[in-house]
């Protein structure tokens, strides 16, 4: 009898620090982690659904860049003016607006600048079928799932070079480039950012 | 004189701890409760064609051996001329929701289906499960068999103006047929090299020229 009581008592006046000490870890780590999914997507883009997407690691020795894009180049039914983001890595978004001239494809013009000096840098491995230089690098492409597939389609030629996104002599923009291919500066390796439908 | 203040107070030590605890445990269950996690977010890899030398854009677009899958908007039929569908899509759009054609078969996508939520039963997985049986029944009455690197090349000519989640849909399609024949594709560089050829359309250069989207439409749905 006299044994109980006592432990009776020793349960009244337990140590509270170690659980205080828990608890403010969970806290800071519920304050850190929600933030932090917050920072790393952006919130104007939803990635479509596919069947087939996977987790994927880059091979070491590899570059990694990632292009986020959204929006349209079109004001067909409702009205508004066109225009889409482009965000590359740790750079300011590049807006483009309109369809003519220098504003349309500005977003375009500052992601070839950018490439070509993310081209300059990377290591390269040559081509076994055309010979052509090409980086190490695999471009992650995060497209929103209702942006424009013409957006999507456009920033693919620029980043393979295959289109020049700046005005030729007749103020013409995206036509074909004229480069011989020693001067071209293509990324081919391409990943689209996708989700496993239901997570 | 006054009597000196008394630092030593025992009373301090034993602070109550009980509002303390209280606090934070709200703050616990407000942190709980308010954190969203995220699902990582996954990839589909693809190796882009270069027009000088990277063997898909020696590939003419009008070959006849190559797997077209055509995606233009709903409502829109063959046999109009490229003004005609100029007007329409300036006027009704419809790029919501989708027509898949190969071979001259058709088949309907409702994008809203295609957007969010999924799982077992759901409108997006009955889409998906649509588009995937469509393109794999076409692809297996094209297989040629041999190395997968020697296949018809698969070419999906999307709309300009539609949605990028219809051609990401038809080129998982594909991607998942490969998986059944030839098993997983791995998404390393060497291995996409040695994978069938799957492209999105070639370049189609914006010329502003007059009904240049109608242009466009005609030419994709009159795509063998």
């Amino acid at each position: 009898m006299a044994r109980k009581r006592k432990l009776a008592q020793a349960d009244i006046d337990m140590d509270l620090t170690p659980m205080i000490d828990v608890i403010f870890l969970l806290i800071i780590f519920f304050i850190l982690a929600g933030r932090i999914t917050s920072e790393i997507s952006n919130t104007n883009i939803t990635v479509p659904p596919t069947k087939t997407a996977e987790k994927w690691e880059k091979p070491d020795d590899w570059g990694h860049i990632k292009i986020e894009v959204w929006g349209t180049t079109q004001d067909h039914v409702g009205g508004g003016e066109p225009g889409f983001t482009i965000k590359m890595g740790l750079n300011p978004e590049w807006h483009s607006t309109g369809s003519h001239g220098d504003a349309a494809f500005n977003g375009y013009q500052k992601m070839r600048g950018e490439l070509n000096e993310v081209f300059d840098r990377a290591d390269k491995y040559t081509d076994p079928v055309s010979g052509i230089k090409l980086p190490k690098v695999v471009v992650e492409l995060r497209s929103d799932g209702d942006t424009e597939y013409r957006v999507v389609q456009e920033i693919q030629q620029v980043a393979t070079d295959t289109v020049n996104p700046y005005a030729d002599k007749q103020g013409q923009y995206m036509k074909p480039s004229t480069k011989p291919p020693a001067q071209m500066r293509p990324f081919v390796n391409f990943q689209f950012t996708t989700r496993k439908p239901g997570d | 004189m006054a009597p000196p203040i008394d630092i030593d107070n025992d009373d301090e030590v034993k602070a109550d701890m009980t509002p303390m605890i209280d606090v934070i445990f709200l703050l616990l269950i407000f942190f709980i409760l308010t954190t969203k996690f995220i699902p990582d977010e996954k990839v589909i890899g693809s190796l882009l064609p270069t027009n000088k030398g990277q063997s898909s854009a020696s590939t003419p677009i009008e070959e006849p051996q190559n797997v077209n899958i055509l995606l233009y908007p709903f409502g829109y039929t063959r046999g109009q001329q490229p003004s005609y569908y100029d007007a329409k899509w300036h006027e009704e759009g419809g790029g919501q929701n989708a027509t898949m054609t190969i071979n001259g078969e058709n088949i309907h996508i409702n994008g809203q289906d295609l957007g969010m939520g999924g799982g077992e039963g759901s409108a997006l997985n009955a889409q998906l499960d649509n588009i995937h049986g469509f393109i794999n029944r076409h692809l297996t009455n094209g297989e040629k068999g041999g190395p997968r690197k020697d296949q018809d090349p698969v070419i999906i000519q999307c709309f300009s103006g539609m949605p990028w989640k219809f051609a990401l849909a038809a080129y998982d399609a594909v991607r998942a047929y490969e998986a059944g024949v030839a098993g997983k594709i791995d998404l390393t560089p060497e291995d996409l090299q040695n994978a069938r050829e799957v492209v999105f359309s070639p370049p189609r250069v914006r010329d502003y020229r007059q009904w240049e989207m109608g242009y466009e439409l005609f030419e994709i749905i009159h795509t063998k």
